[in-house]
C-alpha cells in the first residue's frame, strides 16, 4: 500500500508550547483523512510541518514517500492547501487570483487556462470572475480562497478548517466539491473541529487532542472503541434520587445524569434500552415529555478517551 | 515562471492606485510647491534682465556715477539702465512702475524702492558693495580721476562681485537645487512600498506569503520579479517628475541620458532600502513602516535636503557619512554633473549607490531565501 504521507514521531515545540508530541500520522493514497481535534490541539501545525513550512524539533516525514524538504519541488508541485486563513491578492479579480496561483505550477498556457476555468466552475464562481475579493461574501471568499489552492489538479490536498464562518449554504458546496476531488483520484487531509463534517466526509479519521494523537479509525471503528453505543434523553420534571438509582439498575444502563428538566441516560450494548425506560416511567406514573435515543456521536468518543468535551 | 510573476507584480502594484498615485503626487505637488514659492524668483529671464533705475542727482559723486555707467554700458554684462531725471518725475516713474528704484546719489547714497523683489535685492547689493568699496573709489577720484574708470572696470571684474552675492541670494543654481532634492527624497521614499510587497512573500508574515511559500518554485524568482515591478513604477514615476519639472522652466542642464541614470540608481537604493527593512520579519509592518519613515527622513536631513547647514558639520566631523548618504549622493551626482567637466565624481557616485543597492538585495535575499520558519 503506497502512503501519501508518513510522519513518525513528530516534535513540534513553539518556545514554550509543546504543539506536537511524538505524533505519529499514516495515510494512504486516495483516503479522505480526517483531523478532529479541539481548537489549539496541533492541526494546522501538523499540517505545516509535514508541508516543510515548519521547522520541528524531532521526527520523520515522508511525503509520497519521499522526504520533504523545502525545496522539494517536485514533492511540493503535487500538492495543493488551502489554508484556514483566505490568502488571496486584494487587487486582483477572482479569475486573475485563480491564474497567479495556478500559473505557479502549470506553465503550459493553454492547459492552464483550461484549469482556472474549471476550478472556479467547481467552486461555483463563475458568475463572479470579474470582481474583486473585497466585494466577495464571506463564503464566497471562502471558495476563492479553495479555488486557488486546488486548481492545478494536486494529488494531495490539504483543507485546514474550510468551513469556518461559512453559511450551510456554501459549506455543503463545499464539501461536495471535496468528495468530487477525492472521487478524481485526489488524496485529501481534513481538519476540523466540526465532528459532523468529519463524520460526513471522512474515510478515517484522527482524532488528537494536545499535540497527541488520542484515536484512529473509520467511524465505525472509533465508535466501537467506546463502551457507549446509545444515550437516551427524556425530559421530566421532579426526579427523585431513588428514581435516578432505579433507573442507573436498569440492564445496560451505566450512568445516568439529571439536570432538574432532563435526565440522560447511557447505555452500552443491549437492543431495547428505550422501551425499559419509559417502561419504568409509566409504572411509577412519571409523567414526562420529550424523549430522544442517540447514536454515539464522535463527540462521545472525545469525551470518553480525553474525559473532556470536543467542542466547547 | 519569471515572466509570470513579473506580469502579476506589476499587476497588482498598478490596480493598487492609491499606492502608485501617492508615489506619484509626492514628487509632483513637491515640485509645484518649489515652483510656486520660488520659481518666478530665479525666473531665467528675470536674472539677467538690465533693471530700470531712476537716479536724482543731489551732488555729483563721480566714483559712484562711473560706477553706473559702466553697470548701465549696453552690452552682454548690462545690469542696470539708468534714467537721470528730477525727483518728481523719478517718483512717478516708480509709481508706475517704469523703473524700479530711485537712487539719491550725493555723497551719501540712498535707494528707494516701493515693493520687494528680485530687481529690488539686486539694487540693494549694488549699492552695498559700492559702499564697502566706497571709500578706496573716492580716494582715487579725487587723486587721480583719469584712473578711475579702469579702478571701476577692475572691481568689476572681480569675479566675486556680483555674481557671488546675488548667487547667494538665488539664482537658478540655487532654486534647481531644491527639484535635485525633490528627487533624493521621492527616491527615498520608495522603500515604503517595498514593505508591503516583501511581507507578501514571507510565511512568516502574511498567509499570501505562506500560500506563495507552498509553490514549487525558488524565492529567488519572485524576489527579482518584485523588485524589478516596483523599479519599473519608481522609475517612472522619476522620469514623470523630471519631464514635468522641465516643462516648468527648472534647468537641469542638457546632460538627459547622464541624469536618468541618477534617477535609476536613486530608486534603486530606495527600493533596496524597503526590501532589507521588510526582510527583517519579527516586526510588524507599521514598526517597518516607521522605520522606514525615520530612516528616509534622517538622510534626508544629513543631506541637507530639509535644513542647510547639517551636512557641513557631517563633511568636517564623519564625511564618510556623506559619501555614502544616498540622499547626499542623489543631489551631489547631480551636482557633479553640472559643475564638472570630467565625470570622475559623477561614476564615483554611481558605483556607490548602485553597488549599496546591490549589496542590499543580497543580504535581503539571503534573508529571505529561506522557505521553513520556526513559527508561522
Ligand atoms: N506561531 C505560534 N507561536 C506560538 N505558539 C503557537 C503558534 N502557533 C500555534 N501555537 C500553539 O500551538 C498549539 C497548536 O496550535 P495549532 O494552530 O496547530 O492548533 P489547531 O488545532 O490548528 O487549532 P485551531 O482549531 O484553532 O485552528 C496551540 O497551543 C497554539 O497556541
Ligand atoms: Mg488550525
Amino acid at each position: 500500500m503506497e502512503y501519501a504521507i508518513e510522519v513518525k514521531n513528530l516534535v513540534k515545540r513553539y518556545k514554550e508550547v509543546l504543539a506536537l508530541d511524538h505524533f505519529n500520522l499514516e495515510i494512504k493514497e486516495g483516503e479522505v483523512f480526517g483531523l478532529l481535534g479541539p481548537n489549539g490541539s496541533g492541526k494546522t501545525t501538523t499540517i505545516n510541518c509535514i508541508l516543510s513550512l515548519l521547522t520541528y524539533d524531532k521526527g520523520e516525514i515522508k511525503v509520497f514517500g519521499r522526504d520533504m524538504k523545502p525545496d522539494s519541488y517536485d514533492i511540493k508541485k503535487e500538492i495543493g492547501v488551502v489554508m484556514q486563513n483566505v490568502a488571496v491578492f486584494d487587487e486582483l479579480t477572482v479569475y486573475e487570483n485563480v491564474d497567479y496561483f495556478c500559473g505557479l505550477y502549470i506553465k503550459d498556457k493553454e492547459t492552464r487556462k483550461a484549469y482556472v476555468e474549471e476550478a472556479i466552475e467547481f467552486v461555483g464562481l463563475e458568475d463572479y470572475k470579474k470582481f474583486l475579493p473585497k466585494k466577495l461574501s464571506g463564503g464566497l471568499l471562502r471558495r476563492l480562497n479553495i479555488a486557488c489552492g486546488i486548481a492545478h489538479k494536486p494529488k494531495l490536498i490539504f483543507f485546514d478548517e474550510p468551513t469556518v464562518a461559512v453559511d450551510p449554504q456554501s459549506r455543503n458546496k463545499i464539501l461536495e466539491g471535496i468528495l468530487k476531488l477525492n472521487e478524481q483520484g485526489a488524496t485529501i487531509v481534513y481538519t476540523s473541529h466540526y465532528m459532523e463534517e468529519v463524520e460526513q466526509l471522512c474515510s478515517r479519521i484522527l482524532i488528537m487532542d494536545g499535540g497527541k494523537n488520542v484515536a484512529i479509525g473509520t467511524k465505525e471503528e472509533l465508535k466501537k472503541m467506546i463502551k457507549n453505543t446509545e444515550t437516551i434523553s427524556v425530559e421530566v420534571l421532579g426526579l427523585e434520587e431513588s428514581n435516578i438509582a432505579d433507573l442507573k439498575q436498569l440492564p445496560h444502563v451505566y450512568a445516568v445524569k439529571y439536570d432538574e428538566k432532563a435526565v440522560v441516560i447511557s447505555c452500552s450494548g443491549g437492543k431495547h434500552n428505550i422501551v425499559r425506560v419509559l417502561e419504568y416511567f409509566q409504572k411509577n406514573n412519571i409523567s414526562f415529555g420529550r424523549v430522544y435515543s442517540e447514536l454515539p456521536t464522535l463527540n462521545d468518543v472525545f469525551l470518553e478517551i480525553t474525559g473532556k468535551e470536543l467542542r466547547d | 515562471m519569471f515572466i509570470h510573476n513579473f506580469k502579476y507584480a506589476m499587476k497588482t502594484m498598478l490596480k493598487n492606485k492609491t499606492a502608485w498615485l501617492w508615489t506619484l503626487i509626492f514628487p509632483l505637488a513637491l515640485g509645484t510647491f518649489m515652483y510656486m514659492s520660488f520659481g518666478k524668483m530665479f525666473e531665467n529671464d528675470e536674472v539677467f534682465k538690465v533693471i530700470p533705475v531712476a537716479v536724482v542727482e543731489e551732488s555729483s559723486n563721480e566714483a559712484f556715477e562711473t560706477m553706473l555707467d559702466s553697470l548701465s554700458e549696453e552690452g552682454e554684462d548690462q545690469m542696470l539702465k539708468v534714467e537721470y531725471m528730477t525727483e518728481d518725475k523719478a517718483k512717478t516713474a516708480l509709481d508706475n512702475e517704469d523703473v524700479k528704484g530711485i537712487i539719491y546719489v550725493s555723497d551719501d547714497i540712498k535707494l528707494t524702492v516701493t515693493e520687494s523683489s528680485y530687481e529690488v535685492t539686486v539694487l540693494k547689493v549694488i549699492l552695498d558693495e559700492y559702499k564697502k568699496r566706497e571709500k578706496v573709489l573716492t580716494d582715487i577720484a579725487k587723486t587721480n580721476p583719469s584712473a578711475l574708470a579702469g579702478a571701476v572696470d577692475d572691481m568689476m571684474a572681480e569675479k566675486t562681485f556680483f555674481t557671488e552675492v546675488i548667487t547667494s541670494e538665488g539664482n537658478q543654481s540655487v532654486y534647481t537645487n531644491y527639484f535635485y532634492a525633490v528627487f533624493a527624497m521621492s527616491c527615498l521614499f520608495a522603500s515604503f512600498g517595498a514593505i508591503e510587497k516583501i511581507g507578501n512573500i514571507q510565511a512568516n508574515v502574511s498567509s499570501l506569503g505562506m500560500r506563495r511559500c507552498l509553490s514549487p518554485n525558488s524565492k529567488a524568482v519572485t524576489v527579482t520579479a518584485e523588485f524589478l515591478s516596483m523599479l519599473v513604477m519608481q522609475f517612472t514615476v522619476e522620469v514623470v517628475s523630471l519631464i514635468y519639472f522641465v516643462i516648468l522652466g527648472v534647468d537641469f542642464g542638457n546632460k538627459y541620458p547622464q541624469i536618468l541614470l541618477i534617477l535609476f540608481c536613486g530608486s534603486c537604493i530606495g527600493i533596496a532600502l524597503g526590501v532589507i527593512i521588510g526582510s527583517i520579519s519579527k516586526m510588524s509592518e507599521a514598526a517597518k513602516s516607521g522605520i522606514c519613515i525615520s530612516i528616509s527622513m534622517a538622510l534626508s536631513v544629513m543631506a541637507d535636503l530639509v535644513a542647510s547647514g547639517i551636512k557641513d558639520g557631517i563633511e568636517h566631523t564623519m564625511p564618510i557619512i556623506n559619501r555614502i548618504n544616498p540622499a547626499a549622493l542623489i543631489v551631489d551626482s547631480f551636482y557633479a554633473l553640472n559643475i564638472y567637466d570630467t565625470y570622475d565624481r559623477y561614476i564615483r557616485n554611481m558605483v556607490t549607490l548602485g553597488g549599496m543597492a546591490l549589496a542590499l538585495l543580497v543580504i535581503s535575499f539571503l534573508v529571505l531565501r529561506r522557505n521553513k520558519y520556526a513559527s508561522v
